[in-house]
């Protein structure tokens, strides 16, 4: 999953790429501009709320807004339980991105879809890659006994709530005490989705 | 007496020395949290023991009154007790991790 947004927040015009879950927490992202890092959470957690108001309207779950500004436009797309955020150009031209939107779109479903089911092998190496993505984000090149955590778990729901546990032990121990909570809380919002 | 003082005085600045130099070098491998703001702590400590160690034989040397001379020892036992809690901690700390790790 993490791929797939870093791939379309390297494109050019593409500022950022975010993913949060249907309560507003922010669970991945991938930025080609760091002066967004600290208004994601902000964002994610009122248009969510957003969204939630929006649905007593009985229309059903939002599938797409776009914002145009004089200089930006933010495009938010649907996911059922969470909702796709970009921010790029005024100017780019959308249609180009249009199948790597619904790609990541597609791609992000499958992972927050997949709500009250048991995981398949599939959906836990997602997830591994995604809280390995969310420690690089959040740890930089501090990561990587964080990672080595995630990477050497079992393959099972419980086994990766266990390393998250550890790596938010670890992370305010060692290496980041502020950073470790939100850490551990975005890797378990990305777990509660299997729950 | 007095040269059994200053040997213990010059051991202790000795093993003090090296202390603060270990204790220098792991804190370069820490990255940071609790862990590592607790050995800063620490790491100033042990670079205040060295510093008064150093200076300890000037408290032979200028015959310090035994008033000033208790305030020391008892700065000293402070300090100590405060090292030996931050010591205590940052084991608990690992053995935590461990426990967790074994999981």
């Amino acid at each position: 999953m993490n791929d797939s947004l870093n791939e379309l927040a390297e494109r050019s015009g593409v500022h950022a790429v975010f993913v949060c879950d249907q309560d507003g927490r922010l669970l991945t992202s991938a930025l080609s501009e760091e002066r967004y890092q600290g208004t994601l959470e902000q964002l994610s957690n009122i248009i969510a709320r957003t969204n939630t108001a929006l649905k007593t309207f009985k229309h059903g779950g939002l599938t797409e807004v776009e914002w145009v500004f004089a200089s930006g436009r933010v495009l938010i797309r649907g996911l059922g339980n969470g909702l796709l955020f970009l921010i790029c150009d005024r100017t780019l031209n959308l249609q180009l991105l249009t199948m790597k939107i619904e790609e990541v779109q597609g791609e992000v479903q499958s992972v927050l879809g997949a709500i009250k089911r048991k995981p398949t092998s599939e959906d836990l190496a997602r997830l591994k890659q995604a809280m390995i993505g969310i420690a690089q984000e959040m740890l930089g090149e501090h990561a990587e006994k964080v990672i080595a955590i995630i990477k050497g778990s079992g393959d099972s729901l419980t086994s990766l709530e266990q390393a998250c546990d550890q790596a938010e032990k670890i992370t305010r121990l060692f290496i980041d005490r502020k950073n470790a909570g939100d850490m551990g809380a975005r890797m378990r919002a990305l777990l509660e989705a299997y729950r | 007496m007095q040269i059994v003082n200053y040997g213990l005085a010059g051991l202790a600045i000795l093993v003090m020395a090296f202390n603060t130099v270990m204790t220098f070098r792991l804190r370069s491998k820490l990255i940071g949290g609790e862990v590592g703001a607790r050995w800063n702590v620490l790491s100033l400590l042990a670079l205040l023991f060295l510093i008064a160690f150093i200076l300890s034989p000037l408290l032979l040397i200028l015959s310090v009154p035994v008033d000033y001379l208790l305030l020391a020892v008892f700065a000293v036992f402070f300090l100590g007790a405060v090292f030996v809690g931050l010591v205590v901690r940052i084991v608990g700390d690992i053995l935590q991790v461990m426990d967790l790790l074994e999981r």
